[in-house]
């Protein structure tokens, strides 16, 4: 067995005291380099894997389609008329502000992502999703699907954006549940054994009631997530060892284990009306 | 050649091990493609090829994740250095080592990358019972990723002439 020369370690040791103190700075820049060198060659990739998952579930699925169909057509009935009962209380909450001479949201700005990787390692519940270069995208946004709150946006390179999902334990979302005023912060608890996506609202007033199916939203506090947008629904309830809080499980909206395209939320400005 | 192939596979691993999801039955392992690159260079080559594999592996994965930079680059840098000191003494053509070497460095890998992350206050939510089921995920999937990643890189070396003679 050969010995290894003083040199060999004294190197050696340089390089892992570098690599472990680089400046936030130069390793931000190495991490967005690095991210964008490897985007393109992802998403190739990626596209590939999602044809041959799409060819897949077209074979498995062929026997359920019209039940697929039916169904579909049963969700498009029940969202139309949800539509119009919303498009009504919208009109009377403008003339309301109106009149209390408010001001109004205007549209949030959506950036659209597609997912190319998820964390490498494992250890977080992270996606990285391609934002295009668009320079509305920064560290600190909400980020949604058509589903419902996904996470939140943590670093930025130029073309690729890293998103901490709600299911990770270092996720934290200020939530609404239901129409009763209860206030809760939702944190994720990573994956269950079967791969389903646990979060857990807590910090609910005792006083309030909340039910398996209260939906849970957004209550904007805190400055990251604004106001409003669904998060998922309430599965379970129960009552701290204390009795001086509820908590409950939370199923999210959005399937966080199959995502392909999401939203960025980048602005919420108000206008004057 | 050489040095072209190192690059390439480690870029390669880099890649496809972050698109490949993560066994949530398995704690959240993901397949250890760049552990596998690692290994193969600190089962066949000597001390500067060793090095600057882990180092290069190490920081591909800390750059693709949330990970700060080094922890990966010290987990892998000790785990080819212990493989690359005991090499002589166990049969490192066998696919049974490359088995044995997979099961024994993914689980060490995991914890000494959870040492490092608890340390610096990062993941202080993950629960020791996590970190075990993860790494004996992580030693299950390296059992059968390492030995694979091992051949292909061989049989690319092989190919383009940087190994004289394609071992057992």
């Amino acid at each position: 067995m050969k010995r290894k020369g003083w040199t060999f370690w004294l190197v050696l040791g340089a390089i892992l005291l570098i690599t472990l103190n680089l400046p936030l700075p130069v390793s931000r820049a190495v991490k967005s380099a690095t991210r964008d060198l490897l985007a393109p060659l992802q998403e190739l990739a990626t596209s590939y894997t999602r044809r041959f998952k799409s060819a897949g579930d077209a074979i498995r699925g062929w026997g359920g389609l019209p039940e697929k169909n039916q169904e579909l057509q049963r969700e498009v009935m029940k969202l139309r008329r949800k539509l119009a009962v919303l498009e009504d209380l919208r009109r009377e909450n403008f003339l309301l502000r109106q009149q209390l001479d408010f001001r109004r949201r205007s549209e949030r700005e959506l950036v659209p992502g597609s997912v190319l990787a998820r964390d490498i390692s494992g250890w977080w519940q992270t996606v990285r999703i391609q934002h295009g270069g668009s320079p509305l995208v920064r560290p600190d946004l909400a980020v949604m699907s058509s589903e419902g709150l996904v996470g939140r946006v943590t670093e930025v390179s130029g073309r690729t954006a890293d998103v901490l999902l709600i299911s990770d334990p270092a996720c934290r979302v200020a939530v609404r549940i239901g129409d009763k005023g209860a206030f809760a912060v939702l944190q994720g608890r990573g994956l269950s054994w079967r791969g389903r996506v646990v979060c857990e609202a807590a910090f609910i007033n005792k006083n309030i009631s909340v039910k398996k199916g209260d939906v849970v939203t957004t209550s904007g506090l805190g400055g990251v997530f604004p106001a409003g947008i669904e998060v998922g629904v309430i599965e379970s309830v129960t009552r701290d060892e204390n009795n001086l809080h509820q908590s409950a499980d939370v199923r999210p909206s959005a399937d966080l284990s199959d995502l392909n395209v999401v939203f960025i939320v980048a602005t919420e400005e108000e206008d004057v009306l | 050649m050489n040095r072209l192939v190192l690059w390439v596979s480690m870029f390669f691993c880099a890649m496809i091990q972050a698109i490949l999801p993560a066994w949530s039955e398995l704690g959240q392992a993901k397949p250890p493609l760049l552990l596998g690159a690692v290994l193969y260079y600190a089962l066949s080559r000597d001390d500067l090829q060793v090095v600057e594999s882990a180092v290069l592996a190490g920081l591909l994965q800390d750059s693709l994740g949330p990970i700060p930079h080094g922890f990966s680059v010290l987990a892998f840098v000790i785990v080819a250095l212990l493989v690359n000191r005991y090499r002589e003494r166990v049969f490192g053509d066998h696919w049974f080592t490359h088995v044995m070497i997979g099961i024994g460095s993914s689980a060490l890998v995991c914890f000494i990358l959870y040492l490092l992350l608890v340390g610096g206050g990062l993941r202080t939510g993950v629960g020791f019972a996590f970190v075990l089921s993860k790494a004996l995920g992580m030693s299950l999937l390296g059992m059968v990723i390492i030995p694979l990643v091992y051949k292909i890189i061989e049989s690319l070396d092989f190919h383009l002439g940087n190994v004289s003679r394609r071992r057992a």
